[in-house]
């Protein structure tokens, strides 16, 4: 047993601002911990390239100065016990059964690598804050604030993108004040009695901002395209729409990898890696505009709530 | 004048969780208006026992310090304006025109007591959420979830008897299966219900298989549904013996049990129960199911609630105002014929 202790933190295998989600409740975790984080999305990740890849680096900057290599150990002890030096970097197709990873025994293993495959809300977590840690007694927001806000950089190729973008669309560079919608083309809502899309909700509310905030322009980020031809039909006074360039691409949960729809697989990483820039490009663009309209449970959304300190009347997510 | 700002929740006098629904509802709008919340589910509550009883508190503690007689005072004001302290605890039969109702002045109103008797979901409610407050950034389904936890302690003896039930017929078993299926009043309020009904059989074989499941913790309101059951899963099949109606007639909410607060532990004990157990499938437009939703949170891969389609729903909607239009006609016509002189005949 070594002295030094590590949550290794895979993915989660959803969208990917879902699974950064994850990757940020579990640096929580590894803070309240004491642990090492280090984040490994392999080949069970909806972002893998390829075997040799970690794809959480493809598109953000490492959590910590430690290699996955350091942590697949033959002298060091895993939790959830299924693990071990020989198997912790493949997926186990039995982690939906949630079997031993509940917070409570993951956070009070004495393993010297915590392995965490599956997403465990930042509400599980927040109990276990010490009262010397920073975030004893913040809310989730807040805390989500820190995390995100401490541990979320972007590779300089996702820079590029959103400075590449806002030079060659002068509208977006030169005209604002600026609203951003992010509209999901599946966008139902399954509450208590109710079943509704929140997408009725956008155009009152992009109507009240044009109107009231003097907002000469609207930054359409969705992955249909039948959204953008609504858009593109109701928007069209002044040039007032900006339609993201990124590829319209529905997210439609989980694949295995076998059965992803690439035309030619060997070009999938290329195809994929692009098309995870763009939404990632789109994130980092909607947070350089003055408003922002959102869909509550849509996780790219909720990234835009919480990479920047919006004034609160300037960001409105739709539940 | 005083600057106590309290918030008297009574019961919106539905189901035992969709009363709660409106419960969670309002202590959130008491939060968010920082108010104090006082819980008073009198004798509109289909749980309330007798005159003397404040129905909530048979089954869970109390939400705060403070009761219905701390509002009992004369020299306090009231909102809506219908409400004084000789009246507050009766139940007022025209709410249901929700006049002076209006969540926005409920929630900006200076009064001392701000009196909320008819429901709201959490949307509108979340309109007023500062970005200080704990929930901000939260889904309803989330912000409930925490409210549940932070306010609802159940009555010990409700709390034994779940436990009980639990240690004996389940806990050995795990994974346990918890199934929900609404019968009853619920082809009422429910377009094709019975067609939702008939998706739970290729849902839980689903489950039987991909989770090697041992027991079936069974909930429903109908007997002839839980016969049906019963044959088709035999000894895995688990459930309480509360009190089940037949038919749309015969509701279990709506009976009048001898001991009506036993009525509240009956579902209280399935939905803790199901809370319990390690996958659920329920119906999306019943509280109970939702209620279970609500008290755990549970991995998207373990729980399914079933729905109509959107398109289904706006048929559905657009049938039920048709049906609602004409039965207005009818009743107008119906008026004015045993009314004449009220409408210039003589």
């Amino acid at each position: 047993m070594s002295g030094t202790r590590f949550l290794l933190i895979k993915s989660w295998g959803y969208s990917l601002w879902a699974d950064v989600e994850h990757v940020m409740c579990q640096l929580l975790a590894a803070e309240i911990t004491g642990r090492i984080p280090v984040v490994y999305w392999g080949m069970d990740s909806m972002y893998s390239e390829s075997i040799g890849t970690n794809a959480y680096e493809l598109f953000f900057k490492p959590v910590s100065s430690v290699s996955i290599r350091e942590v697949v150990n033959p002298n060091f002890s895993y939790y959830p016990p299924i693990w071990n030096y020989g198997n912790v970097l493949t997926e186990d197709p039995d982690k939906l059964r949630w079997k031993y990873r509940d917070p409570a025994s993951m956070i009070t293993s004495d393993a010297d690598v915590v392995v965490s495959d599956v997403h465990n809300p930042i509400t599980s977590i927040i109990p276990w804050i010490p009262q010397t840690h920073p975030m004893f007694g913040k809310s989730p927001h807040q805390i989500y604030r820190y995390l995100y806000g401490t541990y979320l950089a972007t590779k300089p190729e996702v820079d590029k993108k959103v400075q590449h973008f806002i030079r060659t669309h002068p509208y977006f560079r030169d005209e604002k004040p600026i609203i951003a919608a992010h509209v999901r083309g599946k966008a139902l809502v399954h509450e208590a009695n109710q079943l509704y899309s929140a997408n009725d909700f956008y155009h009152p509310n992009i109507w009240r901002l044009l109107t009231n905030s003097g907002a000469r322009h609207l930054f359409l980020i969705t992955d249909s395209k039948h959204i953008e031809r609504e858009y593109k039909k109701l928007y069209t006074f002044n040039d007032v729409l900006i339609v993201s360039n990124s590829r319209k691409r529905l997210f439609h949960g989980p694949i295995r990898q076998c059965n992803t729809n690439y035309p030619n697989k060997r070009h999938k990483g290329v195809e994929l890696i692009q098309d995870t820039l763009d939404t990632i490009k789109d994130t980092y663009l909607a947070l350089q505009c003055d408003f922002f309209i959102g869909n509550g449970y849509s996780s790219l959304s909720n990234t835009v709530l919480r990479l920047k300190d919006w004034p609160e009347s300037n960001i409105k997510l739709v539940y | 004048m005083s600057n106590d700002r309290f918030l008297l929740i009574k019961a919106f006098g539905w189901g035992f969780w969709a009363d709660m629904d409106h419960l969670l509802g309002q202590l959130l709008a008491a939060e968010l208006s920082d108010r104090i919340p006082i819980v008073y589910w009198g004798t509109n509550s289909l749980y309330s026992d007798t005159i003397g009883t404040n129905a909530f508190e048979l089954y869970y503690e109390p939400v705060s310090a403070f009761s219905i007689n701390h509002l009992l005072r004369p020299d306090y004001t009231f909102y809506p304006p219908i409400w004084n302290a000789t009246n507050i605890m009766i139940e007022d039969l025209d709410k249901t025109t929700y006049m002076y109702r209006n969540l926005g002045d409920m929630m900006n109103s200076d009064a001392n007591v701000v009196v909320s008797d008819v429901h709201f979901f959490a949307r509108p409610i979340m309109e007023f959420m500062k970005k200080d407050h704990w929930a901000y950034g939260m889904t309803p389904l989330q912000i409930f979830r925490c409210l549940l936890n932070k306010y609802f302690k159940l009555k010990p003896d409700i709390l034994m008897e779940i436990d009980a039930f639990y240690n004996t017929f389940l806990k050995d078993s795990a994974p346990v299966l918890a199934v929900h299926i609404r019968g009853t009043d619920k082809v009422q309020e429910v377009a094709n219900l019975a067609s939702l009904n008939k998706r739970y059989g290729k849902e839980i074989k689903r489950y039987l298989d991909l989770y090697e499941v041992k027991k079936i913790f069974f909930m429903t309101d109908t007997k002839t549904i839980l016969d049906k059951y019963g044959r088709l899963y035999g000894d895995m099949l688990v459930s309480t013996d509360s009190n089940r109606g037949v038919d749309k007639d015969t509701a279990v909410q709506l009976d009048n049990y001898k001991n009506r607060r036993r009525k509240g532990i009956e579902v209280l004990i399935d939905t803790y129960l199901a809370a319990r157990c390690d996958y659920f499938i329920g119906n999306g437009y019943s509280n109970v199911s939702f209620a279970v939703n609500r008290l755990k949170d549970w991995p998207e891969s373990h729980i399914t609630l079933f729905y109509n389609t959107l398109r289904q729903d706006t048929k559905f909607a657009i049938k039920r105002t048709k049906v609602e239009l004409m039965r207005r006609r009818l009743t107008l016509q119906e008026h004015s014929l045993n009314y004449p002189e009220l409408y210039g005949e003589v």
